[in-house]
């Protein structure tokens, strides 16, 4: 009997012109907790992929339990005992839970009917053992991220599985969805599961993994016990050179208001938000996921209607009814979910970047191309976006490039004001560096920047000043370099207590 | 590298070219009759009835919508015409006028319909349309065939310059323009856009009502286009008419040219070849005397085959920018 | 919230705008019309031993079923106690609609006797079988013992002598080679088969020749009609003497399509139904010929057979509504007593 549950050995994957892996190798031990980071394009997704039978590699090989395997389909990787939770969840939301955990599973009764008694009480069971006390019965998509996530990890426990692939599981959570996450990764532990655990948050890691295997360049790099890694350690062996700080954080000159917000009411949603932002200057916006901050930005940049309140610009009021009247007023929004609302994914990094301006962009009725090409290719320079030309589309690039194309897009507005959703969501830690260049740029030319993010570390990294909101309203207000600018008294406040 | 998009843009072209020249060679050899001139010139009198329906078909496939009244929009603006006729208005500008104010407005409602009321996909709105149109032109009839129309109203489906009908000149001027504005200004792109993410374009500070409204008022002014020059070619109009599959032709010209029911795709040079296979495919199985139903079969058949073909070319494509991104990653 | 509601009650709105309208309009075509049959049927319903007869024709969306309908209607006017209710499928191709309709009508039990011009005759002939109460069949022949009459020419006839006709016609105008080619209508549909079956027996027997090879579909549109006479134009630079269509929107597309064609200035159109706008265009020269079935008789009649039955009357098996080929010398009455039809 081996000591790992699942061993991947010298694996090599290539797809045509590319190797996406290299000496790669994974081992997982029963009952633990393995980390896995990379930056994007390390090859973690190839790497699941080759463990989950979806690729099938060209040289290497997988055991579980000691035995020699391979996957020629995702069944029989399944079958093997080896599941994946993947980021993008695969949930029908309009089907019960019932029938996402036994789908292509069904318990079939007399006469090959449906079994829905039966199904109905093993799913309400095995949602429970994940500490999930839920009626089976409805709609999965009645159910937040976190539940959804469960039912994901249900299929997994009713398969037996061995092994259990989290991809990024906690990047659309919020804070209590990610404690009960963790506690559920525990409780499959204990179990005697292994779980693979992807996640870009380095925290996470530490507070929950035993060991952390670090990947790069598609290559393996290195497996330690967690209590042998540090931050620095760990950053300098995922992108291969030490980083002196994490958040290159640089000031600028605090000018006048640039953005003045006034009693801000939207129905249930937000209740009397009123907060200034100044020119030269980062305002970070913190809370948990629900808390009213992306609503705030919302109503402000006229995408959702608003009940009520007053919006200055530069100390004018102006009234938004549409973003096009926000961009009009010098705001520039960069949405929190970049492929669903920031990008037009089979379009060209050309056209994507100068969306937001075309109007600056046209001679008479016509669209200059010549400035078009000059500004996407500054863009591609200056943003280091990775990629062959203008002309690839922008659904072809990585997480973080296709961020940077957003990012461009906005600085061809040439705005005053700019407001960053989660902008490092989901990107490596190399395009997080340039997207907080972009906003040290933006502050050093005396623009106003206002940042919302759900990482504590980034919010405290970067900001000048810190609003915390919870529940649609405005919490506490906190200067750096006072008392509390400090993750407890941040976390404090999002959690409704009072700052004294 | 750099002309990357534009080469492949080129080459789905050229693959739909390909097809129409291939078609036109099989043909020839078929019927002695296919590559004489005044047969030539028939096709060209053939397509731009089609021609003028995809090519608003096409701006609301771009979106990711559809316009289902376009035959029927066609008719009905042939029928209000006939109606004005028949109560004894002569003048043709007034009645061409009349024509493209109706299917205009037509396109606007079913715009609306879209963007102000916030029906779901316009595929039901337009269809209803059609129906309602089919109805109320049969109504405004009395069911009857309508004849008679003045020389002016005429002149756009019959006059020839220099054996060219000018209803073909008009739908390659007309193509012209709408390439130029879709491919060269804001209001194209933003289209293309509104096509590929409309969310995306709305938070762009585009205003993604009116573009899409625009594409749908822009297809009835097109479909009264084609029922002027229906009127021109058959010298009548009938309400019984509307139900006739013409939307499907239009969608199918779109098609075969590389537009995309899922959007964002599609160019007018595209349509033009789509409308011209078509009208090609009828008109020489037209001449050697082959069954409607197999006519059919062949039409079916070769919308598939040009979906089929995007769909490889695609795959191909995709996989040639991955080599390309590889290949550009190990030269780093 | 709010806002959906809003829009959800302009939408009510707007769709109740577009009935009433539509409502409207037809109001004001039935009353200038004259023969409004369903004012009266409030005041007769309730009155006891009255005679209701279910017309079922293959559509009233076209000229010439209007007439059928128009002739259907008068007899339930002049006749005190016959109370007529005349329908029809949405068009000629609509082949289940009307299937429904027939079905949902004899199970109703609420006529007396049923007028039916099927689409399908065989699918009729299915629907009806053990029927009791009297079935007349109009236009086209139902194959079934529960009919009792067939009122009509039989397309197939009144083809046969428009071909007859027109061969004749070609002789006078010069012709040598009388040469005839079909444009006919839908591919598979009864009628169109009847027609162009009888257009090559009429032109075979007066001595003319009959390209069968070369019959075009147009699907009976106009305009698919001027596409398949290119064609012909094409194959037959020399000239054809006559074009028989399948209706008279195609011959007067046909005919359109040959005006500048040197070759095809004596052509013979031969169109089918013979509607008022064939009659103008006969008037002018554009079309040739029409084969005219009288449609306003055979409405007429059929409903007559129907009341006869129901009071015990032996009928014909085949009552003939007479067909008629106009041409310029009878066009312009032919047109007006059309016109006195509608109203």
């Amino acid at each position: 009997m081996s000591e790992y549950v699942v061993e991947l050995r010298d694996c090599r994957k290539t797809f045509p012109g590319v190797v996406a892996l290299n000496k790669m190798q994974l081992a997982v031990k029963p009952g633990e907790i393995h980390g896995l980071i990379g930056e994007n394009g390390a090859g973690k997704s190839t790497l699941i992929k080759v463990l989950t039978g979806v690729h099938q590699p060209d040289k290497g090989e997988i055991y579980v339990d000691g035995q020699k395997l391979s996957f020629r389909n995702p069944n029989e990787s399944a079958a093997a005992g080896i599941a994946c939770v993947y980021q993008e969840l695969n949930i029908e939301k309009l089907l019960s839970i019932t029938d996402n955990i036994f789908i292509n599973k069904w318990i079939k009764g007399a006469g090959g009917l449906l079994d829905y008694k039966t199904m109905h009480q093993k799913a309400q069971e095995v949602m429970a053992s994940l500490g999930q006390d839920v009626d089976p019965r409805k709609a999965a998509g009645t159910f937040g991220m976190g539940v959804q996530q469960m039912i994901e990890i249900a299929k997994a426990v009713l398969i037996d599985a061995k092994m259990i692939i989290m991809d990024e599981p906690t990047s659309s959570l919020g804070e209590k969805e990610v404690k009960q996450l963790m506690d559920t990764c525990r409780e499959l532990k204990e179990r005697g599961i292994g779980i693979v655990f992807v996640s870009h948050k380095l925290e996470e890691l530490f507070e929950l993994c035993d060991r952390v295997t670090v990947i790069r360049d598609g290559q393996y790099i290195e497996t330690r016990d967690i209590s042998e890694w540090d931050h620095d350690s760990l950053i300098s062996a995922m992108v291969g050179r030490t980083l002196d700080n994490l958040f290159p954080k640089e000031f600028g000159v605090k000018g006048d208001v640039a953005l003045k917000v006034e009693h801000l009411e939207e129905g249930g949603v937000l209740r009397d938000v009123s907060f200034e932002a100044y020119n030269g200057q980062i305002l970070g916006f913190a809370g948990l996921v629900g808390a009213g901050r992306t609503e705030t930005m919302r109503a402000i940049f006229g995408a959702d209607a608003i009940d009520g309140g007053k919006i200055f610009v530069h100390g004018k009021e102006v009234k938004i009814k549409n973003p096009a009247q926000a961009i009009r007023a010098g705001i520039a929004f960069l949405t929190e979910d970049r492929k669903g609302q920031g990008l037009i994914l089979p379009e060209s990094i050309k056209h994507n970047v100068v969306l937001a301006s075309m109007k600056k962009f046209s001679r008479g009725l016509f669209l200059n191309y010549k400035e078009i090409e000059e500004a996407s290719e500054k863009n591609i320079s200056d943003l280091k976006i990775k990629t062959p030309s203008a002309d690839e589309r922008a659904g072809q690039l990585s997480g973080g490039n296709q961020q940077k194309v957003v990012v461009g897009k906005w600085v061809n507005t040439n705005a005053d004001i700019y407001i960053f959703d989660e902008p490092t969501r989901g990107i490596d830690v190399g395009a997080k560096i340039e997207v907080y260049n972009v906003m040290n740029q933006l502050v050093k030319q005396g623009k106003c920047v206002i940042m919302v993010s759900s990482e504590l570390p980034e919010i405290l990294g970067m900001s000048d000043r810190v609003i915390v909101m919870r529940g649609g309203k405005v919490m506490g207000e906190i200067e750096r370099d006072t008392e509390h600018f400090n993750q407890e008294s941040l976390m404090k406040a999002a959690w409704g207590g009072k700052l004294s | 590298m750099k002309n990357n998009k534009r080469s492949s843009g080129f080459m789905s072209l050229a693959g739909t070219f390909g097809a129409l020249v291939i078609l036109c060679v099989i043909l020839s050899f078929a019927s002695d009759k296919f590559l004489s001139y005044s047969n030539l010139m028939s096709i060209l009198k053939q397509t731009p009835f089609n021609a003028l329906l995809s090519a608003g078909m096409l701006f609301c496939l771009i979106t990711a919508g559809i316009d289902l009244s376009v035959g029927a929009n066609a008719t009905f603006c042939a029928c209000i015409i006939g109606v004005l006729v028949k109560s004894g208005m002569t003048n043709p500008v007034i009645l061409i006028l009349a024509g493209i104010l109706t299917g205009t407005l037509v396109g606007l409602i079913n715009g609306l319909l879209l963007t102000r009321l916030h029906l779901p996909h316009p595929f039901v709105s337009t269809l209803g349309m059609k129906n309602f149109l089919w109805g109320f032109a049969l109504l405004i009839t009395g069911a009857q065939m309508i004849n008679g129309f003045p020389d002016g109203v005429l002149a756009l489906g019959t006059v020839t310059v220099g054996g060219i009908p000018i209803s073909f000149i008009l739908v390659v001027v007309l193509y012209i323009m709408l390439h130029i504005l879709l491919t060269r200004t804001a209001l194209g792109r933003s289209i293309y856009c509104a096509g590929g993410n409309m969310e995306a374009t709305r938070l762009s500070g585009i205003n993604s009502a009116n573009v899409l409204t625009f594409c749908y008022v822009l297809s009835g002014f097109m479909a009264s286009l084609a029922g002027i020059v229906s009127i021109g070619r058959s010298g009548i109009c009938n309400g019984a008419n509307a139900l006739q599959p013409y939307d499907t032709d239009a969608i199918a010209a779109s098609v075969i040219g590389g537009a995309s029911f899922m959007g964002g795709k599609g160019t007018m040079a595209g349509a033009m070849l789509g409308a011209l296979i078509i009208a090609t495919l009828r008109n020489g199985f037209t001449l050697l005397s082959i069954e409607s139903a197999v006519q059919n079969m062949v039409l079916g058949l070769v919308i598939i085959l040009a979906v089929l073909l995007d769909v490889i070319r695609e795959n191909m494509e995709a996989r040639a920018r991955r080599i390309a991104a590889a290949q550009q990653v190990s030269e780093d | 919230m709010k806002n959906s509601l809003v829009k959800r009650i302009l939408v009510a709105a707007v769709t109740a705008a577009m009935v009433l309208s539509m409502a409207a309009c037809g109001q004001k075509e039935e009353s200038a019309g004259g023969d409004d049959a369903s004012t009266e049927e409030g005041s007769t319903n309730e009155s006891g031993g009255e005679i209701s007869v279910d017309v079922i024709l293959k559509t009233t969306a076209s000229e010439y079923w209007g007439y059928v309908k128009a002739g259907a209607e008068a007899y339930g006017e002049e006749n005190e106690g016959v109370k007529v209710e005349v329908k029809g499928a949405t068009s000629e191709t609509a082949y289940d609609e009307q299937a429904n309709m027939i079905e949902s009508d004899l199970n109703s039990g609420a006529y007396d006797a049923y007028v039916i011009a099927p689409l399908q005759a065989d699918t009729v002939t299915t629907l009806i079988s053990g029927q009791t109460a009297p079935i007349i069949a109009v236009d086209t022949k139902i194959e079934a013992p529960e009919v009792l009459s067939f009122v009509g020419t039989g397309n197939e006839d009144a083809a046969a002598m428009g071909g007859e006709k027109a061969v004749e016609v070609a002789k006078e105008r010069g012709w040598k080679e009388i040469k005839a080619i079909a444009i006919s209508g839908v591919q598979g549909d009864g009628t169109v088969n009847a027609r162009l079956a009888g257009y090559q027996k009429g032109v075979e027997a007066a001595g003319g020749e009959f390209l069968a090879d070369e019959t075009q579909y147009a699907d009976a549109v106009a305009d698919k009609a001027v596409t398949c006479m290119e064609a012909i134009m094409q194959n037959h630079p020399e000239g054809i003497a006559i074009i028989a269509c399948n209706n008279d929107d195609i011959a007067m597309g046909a005919a359109r399509a040959a005006k500048d064609n040197e070759a095809y200035k004596d052509t013979i159109f031969v169109g089918f139904d013979g509607i008022q706008s064939a009659c103008e265009a006969i008037i002018k020269g554009e079309e040739t010929m029409s084969v005219a079935q009288e449609a306003y008789d055979m409405g007429y009649k059929a409903v007559e057979a129907a009341v006869k039955a129901t009071q015990g009357e032996k009928l014909d098996e085949f009552i003939d509504s007479g067909c008629s080929v106009v041409d310029e010398t009878n066009a312009q009455d032919r047109m007006d007593t059309l016109k006195s039809y509608l109203g």
